[in-house]
């Protein structure tokens, strides 16, 4: 599994001083304290306080593990930063009040061994945005790739293309989720050479 | 005067979609365009309608500004990632286009080429970013033009949407990223649009109603059914079914619909959607709108 910190110019108005970190050793694949370490230096660089960071292990990446996890292990905080793949952060707003956000960007999903549940969420699309659409990830969920609002086929609130789904856009709308900003096109040059 | 000088100075205008030709005989595509001059503002040529495969919308708006008609050349993004789309947009200018309708596009499997791959790298609202750029001299790359176009950009609005909200905030958004005009789809209900306005407070958008005439019951089926996005009240499916012929008395309910746009003032022009020109004329003829008339109101 390949995973990118983002840029921090793109997270660095969700976070606050002290943030609590989930990371893993990407199913596999990273030595794992070398990967915390360039998180500590990460958030260091930016004056950023770890709370504290819980490793999620490939078989514990489901969502009974992690409940069970988070009864002994999460300290309630604001602000929730994952170096994960996109699954986790799409499932711990389900499980605790705190904001969730992505710091990494999946470029690629592989292992050597087991995956862990949660990757089968992720898009591995390069350039997670899900921090803006309430962590809902539309690179899964719209057929069109829509990222302004909906394309304006949906019937009755249902996609023009999978009749059956409700149209992403009116699910953030419902939950009250405005992308107020013009989120620029996917940035595809992370992913043209995976 | 031109559409756009036309909107922007309060005139009523009236325009109406045209589909480039399955093949190469452009002369009946011609000939029905020819037969709008001077009584429409300008003809939206349609970019790959359904998924299928025609002439591009670029080449049929060229011919008509050939034949001297004012084009709105349509492009979506379903078949052009961001280097063609902006490509094509510098082409459209280099050949006399100046009004561009930027949509969606329907994905491949609700069309006729089921079977394509679908492109959607850049949305409705980057493509409007992408052009606005491309008109203060400077592509998506950041690299420099030489010489810069400059374009009246229009998008959809879809009055059906519910929630209307969420549709009306996409319009605002369209509006920020470059839009000056808004077509919308085919809707019965002018009291949405009375919606719209009392909640848009800083501006007043300019929205062309979509407005169209069934020329058969299988036309009526296929656009309640088929086409995203519509939305038919069960009255009006009602009276159409009922009618002894289904054209005229979509021809007549047309015309009808049109004069109540108008007087509502809500709205700042017709757009007939896939509609044949010799039907267009007859909902003119009732009409009887003066183009004076048209062009002053």
């Amino acid at each position: 599994m390949k995973l990118e910190i983002k840029n921090w110019e793109e997270i660095k108005e969700f976070l606050e001083k002290e943030v609590f970190i989930f990371s893993c050793d990407n199913c596999g694949t990273e030595d794992l304290e070398n990967k915390n370490a360039k998180i500590k230096e990460f958030l260091e660089e930016h004056d950023i306080k770890i709370i504290k960071i819980i490793n999620l292990k490939p078989e514990d990446c489901n969502i009974p593990s992690l409940k069970k996890i988070l009864e002994k292990e999460f300290i309630p905080s604001k602000v929730v930063l994952t170096f994960t793949c996109g699954g986790l952060p799409q499932i711990l707003p389900s499980l605790i009040t705190s904001k969730v956000i992505p710091a990494v960007d999946t470029i690629s999903i592989r292992s050597r061994g087991k995956l862990g549940y949660f990757t089968k969420l992720c898009s591995a699309c390069g350039d997670c945005w899900i921090h803006y659409t309430g962590n809902l990830c539309i690179e899964n969920l719209c057929p069109k790739k829509m990222r302004n609002g909906p394309c304006g086929g949906s019937k009755d609130g249902f996609c023009e293309v999978f009749s059956d789904r409700i149209c992403s856009f009116i699910i953030l709308f419902r939950r009250g989720i405005e992308i107020k900003e013009i989120i620029p096109p996917k940035d595809f040059s992370k992913i043209l050479l995976r | 005067m031109s559409f756009k000088e036309k909107l922007l100075s309060g005139g009523f205008v009236i325009t109406a979609e045209v589909t480039p030709p399955r093949g190469v005989d452009v002369e009946p595509f011609i000939k029905g365009s020819l037969s709008l001059k001077d009584k429409l503002d300008a003809l939206n040529v349609t970019d790959f309608q359904n998924v299928g495969v025609r002439i591009t919308s670029l080449v049929g708006s060229y011919l008509l500004i050939k034949e001297g008609i004012e084009p709105i050349f349509q492009i979506t993004s379903r078949d052009r990632n961001r280097v063609a789309i902006q490509g094509e947009v510098l082409s459209a200018y280099v050949l006399g286009i100046r009004n561009i309708l930027v949509l969606t596009g329907d994905y491949p499997t609700t069309g006729i080429m089921k079977n394509a791959k679908p492109v959607f790298d850049i949305d409705t609202i980057n493509i409007l970013r992408f052009i606005k750029n491309l008109c203060s001299g400077r592509d998506s790359a950041g690299k420099t033009l030489n010489g810069t176009p400059n374009f009246f950009l229009g998008a959809v609005f879809n009055p059906n949407l519910e929630p209307l909200d969420l549709e009306i905030s996409k319009l605002e958004r369209k509006h920020k990223a470059g839009a000056e005009f808004f077509q919308t789809q085919l809707f019965y209900e002018l009291s949405l649009i009375e919606k719209t306005r009392e909640k848009i407070k800083d501006w007043e958008p300019k929205i062309l109603a979509g407005v169209t005439i069934f020329k058969s019951k299988e036309m009526l089926y296929y656009m309640m059914n088929k086409v995203p996005g519509i939305k038919i009240p069960q009255k009006i499916i009602k009276i159409l079914e009922e009618s002894k012929n289904i054209r005229e008395k979509s021809i007549e309910f047309c015309a009808e619909f049109c004069m109540k746009i108008k007087e509502s003032k809500l709205l700042n022009g017709i757009h007939f959607l896939a509609s044949r020109p010799k039907d267009i004329l007859e909902v003119l003829n009732l009409l009887k709108w003066e183009r004076k008339e048209v062009s002053n109101v």
